[in-house]
């Protein structure tokens, strides 16, 4: 195989873990949206850090659908660490299995 | 228990839709296929809409309730792989209809091919809406290649898709399906209006401008915050395990493979049948 056949074998290989691991960023992502009290929120860390600053039990919040939502903070902050620690381990999981293959063929 | 408490019951009933009327490709076989990824998945009731010829050729015995629905639109498609087209009747016509079909109280209407392979669209059942869809999707192939499917026309309105829709049964989603039929009549008049071609009747096309206008034209919307995956009918399906779905896809003169394990609506379907 020459230089150039080499290197092209590399581009394709690069492409295919860009878009894999845009693919699975984006699934992610979607991952972590968790529903409560007729709302659905993103279990990102802002709104952990929203919940865990705010002093009061029950605040009024709005959600990815732009409607004020009722929240029961300790609650929504329980259900918003469960779906982030179970989301971005599964990422990180993914992620290091992705990083060790050379094509995404392999996976 | 009483019709009373019966009726209770079916109120706060939630199931999934799903439409499968076989043409040369065989939609009942993905509607099956897909059937036990649902119940697996999201453990809901799965209803089937589908036509008499269909049903007679098919084992329905896996869904909780079979509808007939024998109307007779009836639109074509193609569908293309490496220079390879299969020509195909394409039966999407009464999608509209669902709302006076769906026994359920709360209805996720879904392709026969948004394969689900993940509990995450069930959180949707737990909101506080009447209606909700996808407007934004991604080509899991990462070429973009639904990048002009973000309007309508190029000055037109913003484009939805009809793959999976969330309704509860009440007045604003009544009035969209309505809007959707009447769209429908009105094919040629509404194609002039919003600047698309009218060649073929699309469910996506309907439902943009039905919620367009009755959202208060363009004022309000509905979207499903996460992008719907898409596998491009450009991309061939070459295996399929619990691993998810690996697919070989060409871009420019090269072959490229990837692999995606999540919900995702494959638009190559004999590729999928091939592997279910």
């Amino acid at each position: 195989m020459d230089k150039v056949d080499k290197l092209e074998q590399f581009a394709q290989a690069k492409f295919e873990h860009a878009v894999a691991k845009k693919n699975l960023k984006e699934k992610i992502d979607s991952e972590l949206y968790v529903a409560h009290n007729g709302g659905m929120f993103k279990a990102d860390q802002a709104l952990i850090a929203f919940l865990k600053a705010w002093e009061e039990d029950t605040i009024y919040m709005i959600d990815t659908y732009d409607n004020p939502i009722k929240v029961e903070r300790i609650q929504l902050l329980e259900y918003a660490k469960k779906a982030y620690q179970q989301t971005i381990n599964a990422y990180h999981v993914e992620y290091e299995q992705l990083r060790q293959t050379r094509r995404a063929s392999q996976v | 228990m009483s019709n009373l408490g019966k009726r209770e019951e079916q109120a706060k009933s939630r199931g999934v839709v799903i439409f499968a009327r076989n043409s040369k490709l065989d939609y009942m076989r993905i509607a099956q296929h897909n059937c036990k990824l649902i119940k697996e998945h999201l453990q809901l009731p799965v209803a089937v809409i589908t036509d008499t010829k269909t049903h007679d050729e098919s084992d329905t015995a896996m869904f909780d309730h079979v509808i007939m629905d024998d109307s007779q639109d009836k639109n074509k498609r193609v569908f293309y792989l490496k220079g390879k087209s299969l020509h195909t009747p394409w039966l999407n016509g009464s999608r509209s209809d669902v709302y006076d079909l769906t026994p359920f109280d709360t209805t996720l209407l879904l392709d026969a091919d948004y394969l689900i392979m993940s509990d995450k669209i069930k959180r949707l059942f737990e909101l506080d809406i009447d209606f909700t869809c996808h407007y934004d999707v991604l080509d899991v192939t990462g070429q973009n290649l639904y990048k002009t499917d973000r309007r309508l026309g190029v000055y037109s309105i913003p484009m939805v898709w009809a793959t999976a829709v969330l309704f509860r049964k009440c007045e604003f989603a009544e009035n969209v399906f309505s809007m959707m039929k009447l769209v429908k009549q009105h094919w040629q008049y509404y194609a002039s209006l919003y600047q698309f071609n009218p060649k073929v009747f699309r469910n996506d096309f309907a439902l943009s401008i039905a919620l367009h206008i009755l959202g208060g034209y363009g004022t309000n919307s509905y979207s499903i915050p996460w992008q719907l995956p898409t596998l491009t009918s450009r991309a061939k399906i070459i295996d399929y395990t619990e691993q998810g779905i690996k697919y070989l896809y060409e871009k420019q003169g090269r072959d490229y493979v990837g692999r995606v394990q999540q919900d995702i609506h494959i638009m190559d379907k004999q590729s999928l049948v091939d592997f279910i």
